[in-house]
């Protein structure tokens, strides 16, 4: 069941409303039941995996707490506390492995072993990805991790704790919630309060907004653009590659946004998954505003584990390029992610390592860094960095991407802009301009959030009038401009194939 | 409480806008097929039902000009019998016709809908239960449901193409029919054996009887049709088995496949043989007389009530000028001259290459004569001389050589002098007033001028 489809513009009302008539004890029985149903409404067999997780996490936290409660010597306590980590760690992962990178592990090795001239015949497993197995399994293992850490105590109400890993707003695609959080909230049972209803619903809107009028309006150029390479060069890779930023921000910011909408109508408030994350001056600033859920994550439960920046220059790059590489596996098993994943970690190494230069180089030359103009540079310098990374991981292939980068970097068609044959990939000029529009909106929205201005606080102050105007108008135009009903192929959030 | 206002005041005016917003997206070829029976529906004594072989063939305007029959052409594109059935059972949500006229072409289809034609049909439609009921039964998918009970899921993408006419949308002025303006040689089939026929029991047959039975139901008569085109077998076959159901259920059927009312080298429109405006001239003449003759419709002509009748009418009949003057084939001129209700001259050259083209110029002169046989064209082919064709609304005048030449001058004003020469050339006159609606000079067929 998609965000943007009919049956969860029903589904969602029905939730909200029985949560509300339904007495306290009952309240979390439903929103699991929910949860539930909204998963199996695409593989109901898949269920049982986030069954198996849950189970398997739940069991940990509550052996884990029996230890801490036990009388025994604090190395023998830690020991016995690590086989529970250990324990749920390999067996979630084992079921991750087996279903995202069982295949591709299993045709690189073929591939391995036919570069020494080796021939077997490699199996191929017919399964299929479960949705977003990527996202509750991570935030399972942080529970597991977060009790070992006695950061939080272990949840004794199992089904409290099912609800945890399976809240249907941040089942498939995130925000990746932290146990210290959620579950904390779900212990309450939610009063409606016309707060959070309208703060929801403006969530809700503004993410249907990011979707259906620009992300999917987007995706017509770049699917148009990157489907044909041949066709479409120069420029139109350039745009297409602009655009594909804009696109994956706003299809991934956007779910993120309605899930935070929908969870806060039902009274529970989810952690920002992106903070204008390209106003960024630096590519380390980027990833602190990027995915903050799963950045977050690889930083509590990987990269200081590794030991962090604690240990070294040397240990930190590599601890970095591991982190960024899992991050980039944890997108996708194919080789473009990893690229992708490290690019981004030696982006940051460089910017570390060329940090003394570039202070030399200021002082030298005497730039004012507190100027907007410095500002700016910086700015689009980080974006083009990222950019560059995005493009591997859009590309199917690398040797796709290096095309893609070939087509970019030796076609010289500055004219499509003029002579209209930029119109002819996927958006005619009407189109074109109306997504220029909304990415202004966007822009202008991402600069408030930027300056710490809270849209909805504004909006929240104004008159009765003025809120219920905006809210019309701004539903009456996203079902106007939005890409979507009969003939639309309700294109999956892309972070739901993660 | 002041909250739950605003939040009222909210759905409400959001509501509006969508609404709005709906009846301005949507395709207004649905707003020309149906508004005018949405506004009149209580006007119509006859409805005809059917698919575009009935929207090309029955002009519910002529029958009121020749019969004062009060009809309307709710025929839709490709629309199977189930898509009739539903079509039928809406329009008796407004209207409370005499007589049902349904032609049978698709007897033998399983299917139940025209696809994308269907929203030409449905989509003026306000909702209410029938519209509801038609489309759960015709259509299968949530997808498609939602198409048809609220069409902004397709249409709001439109915004790019708003137009003046979405905005100030137009009545259409023929009444459901749609006039083909254009002349096409379709394929002709081969007649199947006098003793062939078949038995059916499809989807089509069941909702046929349904279509019967409701009307039955309802006092309302039935007639049966197959309109004219070059049938294959199935059709010939299918077109026979609907004798058995109109006798089953004692309701009258006309054949038309098995008549010559039209003649389908000039009363075409394309090759999957669609009657042009010649050929339902021909039909609907046929139909008027027939249903004058056997049922008990009255003749409104007379009636105040239905003044504004004639005022369509005349909005029909610029409609049809319309469509002859701004035409620049001599063929598809020659064809739309026997329906527009003008006087007309035509002039033809001795050397003309239309007599030696081929004989569908023969034809369609012969078609605009009507039942006056052409003595003199004949002739003026053998001899090549001049020749001079007047087609008045009580008479028609022919002549050939000199006497062309100079009746030419008497009837036609001399044309404005060009460089241009032209080997036929037509004048067309308003009857009522003797003033000229339109002047064409042809060459090799092909329009060359308009004055």
């Amino acid at each position: 069941m998609l965000f943007n489809s009919l049956q969860f513009l029903i589904f969602l009302p029905v939730v909200v409303v029985l949560y509300y008539l339904i007495p306290d004890r009952l309240k979390n029985f439903w929103l699991l039941l929910a949860s539930y149903y909204f998963y199996m409404c695409w593989n109901a067999k898949y269920a049982l995996l986030i069954l198996f997780s849950t189970v398997v996490t739940y069991a940990s936290g509550v052996v884990m707490d029996k230890i801490r409660q036990t009388e025994m010597e604090a190395s023998q306590r830690v020991f016995r506390k690590k086989i529970c980590v250990a324990v749920s760690f390999v067996l979630n992962l084992s079921i991750l492995f087996f279903f995202k990178y069982m295949n591709w592990g299993m045709e690189n090795i073929g591939q391995l072993l036919r570069a020494i001239h080796i021939t077997i015949n490699v199996p191929a497993f017919d399964v299929l990805l479960p949705v977003g197995i990527s996202f509750y399994t991570f935030q399972a293992l942080g529970y597991t991790v977060d009790v070992y850490r006695d950061d939080i105590r272990a949840e004794k109400n199992f089904f409290r704790y099912a609800l945890f890993v399976s809240f249907f707003p941040q089942l498939v695609a995130g925000p990746i919630e932290r146990s210290g959080n959620l579950l904390k909230q779900l212990a309450q049972p939610k009063k409606l309060t016309f707060n959070n209803f309208r703060e929801g619903t403006f969530l809700m809107v503004w993410g249907y907004f990011l979707k259906v009028v620009l992300a999917d309006r987007i995706a017509l150029f770049v699917d148009t653009a990157y489907g044909d390479i041949e066709t479409y060069t120069g420029v139109c890779l350039i745009v297409a590659s602009f655009l594909f930023a804009v696109q994956i921000y706003c299809d991934f910011s956007g779910y993120s946004v309605i899930a935070m909408g929908a969870a806060r109508i039902l009274g529970i408030e989810l952690m920002e998954n992106f903070n204008a994350p390209y106003l960024a001056v630096s590519v380390a600033e980027f990833w602190r505003r990027w995915h903050i859920s799963l950045s977050g994550w690889f930083r509590d439960y990987l990269y200081i584990p590794l030991g962090g920046n604690r240990k070294g220059r040397l240990k930190k790059y590599l601890n970095i390029l591991i982190t960024f590489g899992a991050s980039g596996l944890w997108h996708g098993a194919d080789w473009t992610y990893v690229i992708w994943g490290l690019l981004n970690g030696i982006y940051q190494i460089i910017g570390d390592v060329m940090t003394p230069v570039k202070r030399k180089a200021v002082l030298v030359l005497g730039i004012k860094t507190g100027s907007i103009s410095h500002r700016l540079l910086k700015t689009a310098v980080t974006f083009l960095l990222v950019d560059v990374t995005w493009i591997f991981f859009r590309a199917s292939t690398v040797r796709e991407a290096f095309r893609i980068i070939r087509g970019i970097l030796t076609v010289h068609n500055p004219w499509v802009w003029i002579d209209g044959s930029l119109y002819t990939c996927g958006l005619d000029q009407k189109n074109f301009n109306l997504m220029l529009w909304g990415i202004l909106i966007l822009a202008g929205a991402d600069l408030c959030k930027y300056k710490g201005i809270k849209l909805r606080e504004v909006l929240a102050a104004q008159d009765d009038w003025a809120q219920s105007l905006v809210m019309i108008l701004a539903v009456l135009g996203i079902l106007l401009f939005g890409i979507w009903g009969v003939g639309y192929d309700a294109s999956n959030f892309i972070y739901f194939q993660f | 409480m002041k909250r739950a206002f605003w939040i009222v005041v909210s759905i409400l005016f959001m509501t509006a806008g969508i609404w709005k917003l709906t009846s301005l997206l949507a395709l207004k070829n649905a707003y020309q097929k149906n508004h005018v029976f949405m506004e009149q529906a209580e006007d119509f004594d006859v409805l005809f039902l059917g698919t575009s072989h009935v929207i090309n063939a029955v002009f519910p305007m002529e029958l009121w000009q020749e019969y004062g029959i009060t009809s309307y052409n709710l025929a839709g594109h490709a629309h199977p019998l189930p898509a009739t059935y539903w079509v039928m059972i809406n329009a008796l949500d407004y209207a409370s016709p005499d007589l049902v006229v349904v032609d049978c072409y698709g007897l033998e289809r399983e299917d139940k809908t025209s696809g994308e034609f269907g929203h030409q049909s449905f989509d003026s439609i306000p909702l209410s239960g029938n519209k509801v009921r038609a489309v759960f039964d015709l259509y299968e998918t949530t997808e498609e449901r939602m198409e048809y009970l609220w069409n902004f899921s397709i249409y709001h993408n439109r915004w790019d193409t708003l137009g003046a006419g979405d905005f100030m949308p137009e009545d259409g002025v023929q009444k459901g029919a749609e006039l083909r303006n254009v002349v096409e040689e379709p394929e002709i089939t081969a007649r199947i054996g006098e003793d062939e026929s078949c038995t059916l029991d499809t989807t089509g047959t069941d909702y046929l009887r349904r279509l019967i039975e409701e009307c039955q139901n309802r006092d309302i008569s039935v007639l049966l049709t197959f309109m004219p085109f070059p049938a294959a077998g199935e059709d010939q076959l299918a077109a026979r088995y609907v004798r058995q159901i109109a006798e089953e259920y004692g309701v009258r059927y006309i054949n038309f496949l098995d008549m010559d009312i039209v003649d389908y080298e000039v009363d075409c429109c394309d090759a999957q043989s669609h009657l042009n405006a010649s050929g339902a001239r021909k039909v609907t003449e046929y139909l008027g007389k027939y249903i004058r003759e056997t049922y008990h419709i009255a003749d409104h002509r007379e009636e105040e009530a239905y003044g504004r009748w004639q005022e369509d009418y005349e909005a029909w009949r610029s409609y049809k000028v319309r469509q002859t003057t701004g035409l620049e084939s001599l063929q598809n001129y020659l064809m739309m001259l026997s329906v527009c209700d003008m006087d007309c001259y035509i002039y033809i050259e001795g050397d003309s290459g239309i007599w030696r083209s081929d004989d569908i110029y023969v034809k369609l002169l012969e078609n605009l004569a009507g039942e006056t046989e052409l003595i003199k064209m004949q002739a003026a082919m053998q001899n090549g001389g001049a020749y001079l064709l007047v087609v008045k609304q009580d008479a028609v005048t022919e002549y050939a050589g000199e006497e062309a030449v100079v009746w030419k001058e008497a009837y036609m004003a001399k044309a404005e002098e060009t460089d241009s020469v032209s080997d036929v050339e037509i004048v067309v006159m308003n009857p009522a007033d003797g003033s000229t609606v339109d002047r064409k000079r042809f060459a090799d067929r092909m329009l060359i001028d308009t004055q």
